[in-house]
């Protein structure tokens, strides 16, 4: 537990850092006061796609070794990756509409690929909640990981085919127009969510092997046969 | 019985399950054509608007109800029925592909009619070729959605609510099969080559089918 | 909106997001570890 608590400790006085340096470094001469939302959006974006990376790399281990801690480290990284992409989202529409008129824009295939994990990542969390059994829970939700993995690749590339040939190029604002030290922040805060990351990972595996722990036992294999009485076998 | 065996006789159990006591085409497509009517009604009346958007609701729709024609009630399983198939050594790998076979060929027939029907109600301009270019991303369509369907609906075999958490599942995953489906038919209208989406769909397909045929012991033993 | 209210309502949102999932882990391990 003690490590838990360090662990938030230290991400929260990184994230403090971090925000201390979104909110001071000089703005965008274009952008304005908007360019400051980078510092959530690129590290929200950027756990997204980790947190998705950790739900597939669990669920593809745990078909393979069948260890619990695989499953835990895909479950609990899913619930996080929602979290991080809904935030990233947000904070790209935002940024999207201020600064260029429209919230959503249908060019960059990286943002509708974020929007198809999103979902994704809300079809295994529920998946998940609909089963009781920690054993079938895994099962499923692994196999749904592992059709993931190979999928959401395509989704990206369909809708990257998609934007060339439409010739709409994206809207979305980078950084190349930045002043360094808000790029320098904005790294930064790619730290500090990160530790962030791992600090959450950490209480959230840990609540999962805590409550999978105190389950009451399901039926295990084989309660169906009884064993039998000695003395009641007759005939053998 | 050999694996193709077993896979035909699934197909074929399937298919003539869902004719005796499936709703798939009596109640699904009809519904799916009433969808039709309701586009141009809440787009407002502009006839060159709706002869544009003709393929592309096509499309939609075809995901949209495509996914409860994948997620049809007559292959859900019982328990009973699972354990019968484990116990007579019915290969799960073929189960998937039998399934696969009997979903797109009740998709195909889906889209076909629906297409007609759009056809029929939104009176689009359709560019040579658009009736060959329609059969071979219906076909496409048809097994990637079939695929993605037979594989949602066997991770949520047995719980609540599973028709609407497996469509959850399936639609975000189908992107690919929707933007190769439609820009392959507007591709014609552009003069540009279909072959980009025909590709992207049958490598969808190949590697759902991969991953399903990889993943049917697996599953097997999930559904448990 | 003026441009610093928004971007200090979406910050203030986000973080409110992170430290409201942050306080429900806290209660949700408190809860299983009794």
């Amino acid at each position: 537990m003690t490590r838990i608590r360090v662990l938030f400790g230290v991400a929260a006085a990184a994230m403090a850092v971090g925000l201390w340096f979104a909110l001071t470094a000089p703005p965008d001469t274009l952008q304005g006061e908007y360019s400051r939302l980078i510092n959530i959006h690129v590290p929200s974006l950027w756990l997204a796609f980790l947190a998705f990376g950790l739900t597939a790399l669990g669920s593809i281990m745990w078909l393979w070794k069948q260890k619990q801690h695989w499953d835990r480290l895909a479950s609990a990284s899913a619930e996080i990756g929602v979290l991080f992409t809904a935030i990233g989202l947000f904070t790209g529409m935002v940024w999207g509409n201020a600064v260029w008129g429209r919230a959503w824009d249908w060019g960059d295939p990286r943002l509708t690929t974020t929007a198809v994990m999103f979902f994704v990542y809300l079809g295994y969390l529920a998946l998940r909640n609909a089963v009781d059994d920690p054993l079938v829970k895994a099962r499923r939700s692994s196999v749904l990981g592992a059709i993931a993995v190979v999928q959401v690749p395509l989704v990206y590339f369909s809708v990257n085919l998609f934007r060339t040939l439409h010739q709409t190029q994206s809207i979305r604002p980078d950084g190349s127009t930045m002043p360094s030290e808000m790029l320098v922040a904005m790294l930064i805060n790619v730290a500090a969510f990160t530790i962030l990351y791992v600090a959450l990972m950490a209480a959230r595996m840990d609540i999962a092997r805590v409550e999978e722990m105190s389950r009451e036992p399901g039926t295990l294999a084989g309660d169906a046969i009884k064993a039998p009485k000695l003395n009641e076998v007759k005939d053998v | 019985m050999s694996f193709w065996t077993q896979t035909i006789e699934i197909a074929r159990i399937d298919l003539r399950v869902e004719r005796r006591l499936g709703d798939t085409l009596r109640i699904v497509l009809p519904f799916a054509v009433v969808a039709l009517l309701v586009f141009p009604l809440a787009l407002g009346i502009e006839l060159a608007v709706i002869s544009r958007i003709g393929p592309a609701v096509f499309w939609a729709l075809g995901i949209l109800f495509g996914m409860q024609v994948a997620l049809r009630q007559s292959v859900t399983d019982s328990q009973e029925r699972r354990d019968l198939h484990a116990l007579a050594g019915v290969d799960p790998a073929a189960r998937f592909v039998g399934r696969i076979i009997s979903g797109g060929v009740l998709m195909m027939v889906f889209l076909l009619v629906l297409f007609l029907a759009m056809v029929l109600l939104y009176g689009p301009a359709l560019p040579e070729g658009s009736w060959s270019t329609m059969l071979i991303s219906s076909a496409l369509f048809s097994v990637g959605l079939a695929e993605l369907g037979t594989l949602a609906g066997e991770v949520t075999t047995g719980l609540r609510n599973r028709t609407a958490l497996a469509s959850l599942i399936v639609a975000p995953l189908a992107l690919p099969l929707v933007i190769g489906a439609s820009q392959s038919l507007e591709a014609l209208s552009r003069g540009t080559g279909i072959l980009t989406w025909v590709l992207l769909m049958a490598v969808t397909d190949l590697t759902l089918a991969v991953v399903g045929v990889g993943l049917a012991r697996p599953l097997e033993e999930a559904t448990r | 909106m003026s441009e610093t209210v928004v971007v200090a309502g979406t910050f203030a949102i986000s973080y409110a997001l992170i430290l409201a999932y942050s306080v429900y882990l806290h209660r949700r391990r408190q809860k299983a570890g009794s």
